[in-house]
């Protein structure tokens, strides 16, 4: 126990999970009440594809300029297609729900599988020609727990940093964007801006947790805090202040369990983490939960 | 029996065809999270049933993957009642809950360590595998084990919707009257997770548990777009999953990439390509028909105007005290004026523009229909 | 250019606090609102009345600024809609608000001060103050500590023109204030806009039920889509012209008629 906590690579990863944790908790509460958190799945099922397609576009280049392209690491490529895929996948989305035959849920889980689906084929391409991606599938899928590079975690430091400073800044505005626009309106705030700062956000965020946590399990780093600290208050402060610190503990305790068994990859023990304090909270939180509404009630 | 080809792209079609059918009613009743909990949820009765038998088209895979993913749907609901939480979220946290707890069974004790399949072959499907697994009737070989699974799913599939079909009809169109008939909406939604947990637990071996949410919602989303009625729509999605599966696997096979991941692909590119230019609902059409409605009314706002209020009407001055009351460009409003004129809605006599007969008709009958109780 | 039609001066004399020229509103090619034109005065209370989608939310909503017309422009005291800032107050209708949002009554109450703040300031206690003067006005302080989503129908309805109030604006829009509302928050609420009347303010407010105008209003406009009517309450509400909005039978109107003079004589 103690020798894996000394490692430098399971400290990089501590430290970064309970950053992401951190900031995606707080950004999940505000993406909860604009009621996009099933976005997330799409986006982190486009950045995947954004991966993979400039890992392609990467081989191209070396091939027609050897001399430029060499010189940029890999994970240069693969972190601007994350960022491109995600946003590639939020404009598209834009556009699909601009129908009114279907509801948007429906077309953000449906964009996850087809988003999946393209990324498969992608692996399958690169495999049979021969190309070696760095390392199993399961990495993009599930999350691993070596898949930062340095530089990365620096940047991923500085980012979470920033969306925590900003959420704070401006969290009273946020707070009337998101409660209600024509209010927002009318009391003259640029709500396009406040809308184009979620998603930039968003984009950021999500481009980490997809090498963190997984296509899959991306969403549940944003999602379960936020709904398990609303178990816990009725303010939103307090909602976004709790579900940071949940997911800041969530992910430091995810990588220590992962690193103590060894066989289980990091988006799958933060989740499980995640869902242990949802059930929890549910039983036992003062306003909603089951024993806590008989406890809370009976002390009246 | 058949040719390798034949088979596979027979077994693929039928479990589209087979997720289809729910997908169709799915669609229809908003019931959107169900998909996307049952193929995960589905995940943890799978991983499951492998530590029993290390064969994915067993009866014990079918059954405990539908026990499952009903019990993902019945926690949601649970957790909601105590909540009162949207669904949507609580479904993420369960679904999202029972995957990692089934790949966690999955890759620790599934398969008895003994099997030479890869793990990844659940959560993404491999069509080819469903070949090797063969039904010998005394010695003969009489097709795959994976197709008599899919076969009977579907049977059972189309035996719900016929027997059903009127209660399915009825709750798609009207909760109300549903409600006054005392029909119970529980009973609609037991059988389409039930249908959407049967056909996720057998066709997870061709496309994966991830990818058959494009299979059940995608035809369907697709077909939506060129029909209204539920009928048609069944078999509109059906053929749309049917022409899916065969291009799909006619472009992965000679290629060598993943037929379910391409097939996927291809159902993508159709549901896309059916939102932007569909016939009748498609986004660019809808744009252009609001363009020429626009047109319209940009005239009948200046025919009205002329109509009904007394404005300086000097055909020397009118376009630009157009322009400024109506916040308009002066260019656009002396195109629409003299377009107006062209076609004898609007005329100048002495000087000043004023409106015709027949302008007058137009504006009048266009305000008739306008106001919903004359 | 040449500019009579609607000369700035004009307005001014005429003490109108909102003007609506030529406002075309169209949502897909379908007009919500064609060419209404209407001049609200300075301080009265104006309701305006029509079926459901006849457009009175959008008209609302294009007074506020919240909705770009199509064609025509609105004038707060003669100035263009978006740089009348602070002159105007808008109070959304209560189904558009997501009530199961984690906010104290008297947060929401706040949010009305936001306006006066820069970017990244927090309220102040002089802020404070005036948000708990308008919930003391509206009786709610009691409920301050409460979640928004625990109030009763007319409580969010007072909770939201509490709001309002806190932006001490020159115009009031109100989106039906007083829907399914029970009788003590109807009384408020009109105690509010009398209150607001008699403060030189300009309120106007939609509003469904048209049974009990006469009491409350001194304007009426008459609204399907096309503006019908506008003036005086007692000018307005004729057969004649409650036929033309609501395609409706005489004997309504007979007992409208009935109400109205039955109000007058209480008021005497």
């Amino acid at each position: 126990m103690i020798e894996i906590s000394d490692t430098f690579i399971f400290n990089t990863m501590l430290k970064s999970a309970s950053f992401l944790g951190l900031s995606s908790g707080m950004l999940g509460v505000i993406l909860s009440y604009q009621r996009r958190s099933i976005e997330i799945n799409a986006l982190a099922a486009g950045s995947f594809v954004g991966i993979l397609v400039f890992y392609l576009l990467a081989g191209v280049g070396v091939y027609i300029s050897p001399y430029i392209f060499e010189q940029i690491d890999k994970y240069v490529f693969s972190f601007i297609g994350s960022i491109v895929g995600a946003l590639f996948m939020i404009v598209l989305l834009h556009i699909l729900y601009k129908t009114d035959r279907l509801h948007m849920h429906i077309i953000q889980s449906l964009m996850t599988a087809v988003m999946l689906g393209v990324g498969i084929t992608l692996i399958t391409y690169i495999r049979h020609t021969g190309g070696s991606l760095d390392s199993g599938i399961d990495i993009y899928l599930f999350g691993e727990k070596t898949s930062l590079t340095s530089e990365e975690f620096v940047f991923l430091r500085v980012i979470a940093t920033a969306i925590v400073v900003i959420l704070l800044l401006y969290f009273s505005r946020l707070k009337i964007v998101v409660f209600n626009k024509d209010i927002a309106l009318t009391t003259h705030f640029h709500t396009s801006f406040y809308y184009f700062l979620v998603n930039i956000m968003v984009i950021c965020l999500v481009a980490f947790s997809i090498k963190i946590m997984g296509v899959f399990l991306s969403v549940s780093i944003f999602l379960i805090p936020a709904v398990t600290a609303r178990l816990w208050s009725n303010r939103l402060f307090i909602i976004m202040i709790t579900a940071g610190l949940i997911g800041a503990v969530s992910g430091a305790l995810g990588t220590t369990v992962s690193g103590l068994l060894g066989n289980i990859t990091l988006g799958i023990s933060i989740t499980l983490i995640l869902a242990v304090i949802f059930i929890i909270s549910l039983i036992i939180s003062p306003y909603k939960g089951i024993l806590g509404k008989k406890l809370y009630s009976g002390g009246k | 029996m058949f040719s390798m080809e034949f088979e596979l792209v027979l077994v693929i079609t039928l479990s589209a065809v087979t997720c289809s059918i729910p997908g169709a009613f799915l669609v229809m009743r908003k019931n959107y999270y169900a998909a996307d909990t049952s193929t995960r949820s589905a995940m943890f009765g799978i991983s499951i049933a492998l530590i029993f038998s290390a064969f994915l088209s067993s009866p014990l895979v079918i059954i405990f993957g539908s026990l499952t993913a009903i019990l993902g749907m019945f926690l949601i609901k649970k957790i909601k009642g105590i909540t009162h939480f949207r669904s949507k979220g609580i479904s993420i946290i369960v679904s999202s809950t029972l995957l990692c707890l089934g790949i966690l069974i999955a890759t620790n004790f599934s398969f008895n360590k003994s099997s030479e399949f890869d793990l990844s072959i659940i959560y993404l499907g491999e069509t080819a595998f469903t070949y090797f697994n063969r039904v010998r009737i005394a010695g003969v070989d009489i097709g795959s084990y994976a197709f008599y699974s899919i076969l009977l799913v579907m049977i059972i599939n189309i035996v719900i919707v016929t027997v059903f079909y009127k209660e399915f009809k009825i709750d798609g169109v009207d909760k109300n009257y549903a409600a006054s008939i005392q029909m119970k909406e529980e009973t609609i939604d037991l059988l389409l997770v039930v249908m959407t947990a049967l056909s996720v637990s057998v066709s997870f071996q061709t496309a994966g548990i991830f990818m058959t949410t494009a299979f059940i919602l995608g035809p369907a989303a697709a077909a939506l777009f060129y029909t209204k009625r539920l009928s048609t729509l069944a078999f509109v999605s059906v053929f749309i999953s049917s022409i899916a599966c065969l291009v799909g696997f006619s472009i992965a096979w000679p290629n060598y990439v993943s037929i379910s991941g391409s097939i996927v692909s291809f159902i993508g590119i159709l549901f896309i390509l059916s939102v932007l230019c569909a016939p009748e609902e498609g986004i660019i059409k809808k744009y252009f028909d609001y363009l020429a409605e626009q047109k319209k009314l940009d005239e009948y706002i200046i025919l009205d105007i002329l109509n009904t209020q007394s404005i300086d009407n000097s055909s020397s001055s009118i376009n630009e005290i157009l322009a400024v009351s109506l916040n308009w460009k002066v260019l656009r409003v002396s195109y629409i004026v003299n377009k107006l004129k062209a076609e004898k809605k609007l005329e100048d006599i002495n000087g000043k523009v004023i409106i015709t007969d027949e302008g007058k008709n137009i504006v009048e009958h266009f305000m008739k229909t306008q106001n919903c109780f004359h | 250019m040449i500019r009579t039609y609607s000369s700035q001066e004009h307005i001014e004399q005429l003490n109108i606090a909102v003007k609506v020229e030529n406002v075309t509103v169209e949502y897909k090619g379908k007009p919500n609102l064609f060419n209404v034109n209407m001049e609200v005065p300075c301080g009265v209370l104006l309701a305006v009345l029509g079926p459901n989608n006849s457009g009175k939310t959008t008209l609302l909503k294009t007074m506020a600024g919240i909705e770009k017309p199509t064609a025509g422009n609105v004038y707060i005291y003669s100035k263009p809609t978006h740089a009348a800032k602070n002159d105007l107050a808008y109070v959304p209708e209560r189904n558009m608000v997501n009530w199961d949002f984690p906010i104290s009554l008297f947060d929401l109450v706040l949010m009305g001060s936001y306006n006066r703040l820069r970017r990244v300031e927090h309220p102040k206690k002089k802020d404070k103050v005036i948000a708990w003067e308008a919930l003391e006005r509206v009786g709610l302080e009691k409920l301050a500590k409460k979640s928004i989503c625990d109030l009763s129908r007319g409580e969010k309805h007072r909770a939201l023109i509490a709001r309002a109030l806190v932006q001490d604006a020159r115009i009031y829009v109100m989106d039906d204030p007083m829907v399914a509302a029970d009788e003590e928050s109807i009384n408020i609420i009109v105690e509010v806009l009398q209150e607001l009347r008699a403060k030189k303010k300009t309120v106007i407010v939609s509003h469904h039920e048209f049974v009990t105008i006469p009491r409350y209003f001194d304007m009426v406009a008459l609204l399907n889509v096309k503006l019908l009517g506008m003036g005086k309450t007692e000018d307005i509400l004729t057969e004649e012209n409650f036929e033309k909005t609501y395609g409706m039978s005489a004997g309504m109107i007979k007992n409208i008629r009935l109400y109205m003079d039955e109000s007058h004589d209480r008021n005497k």
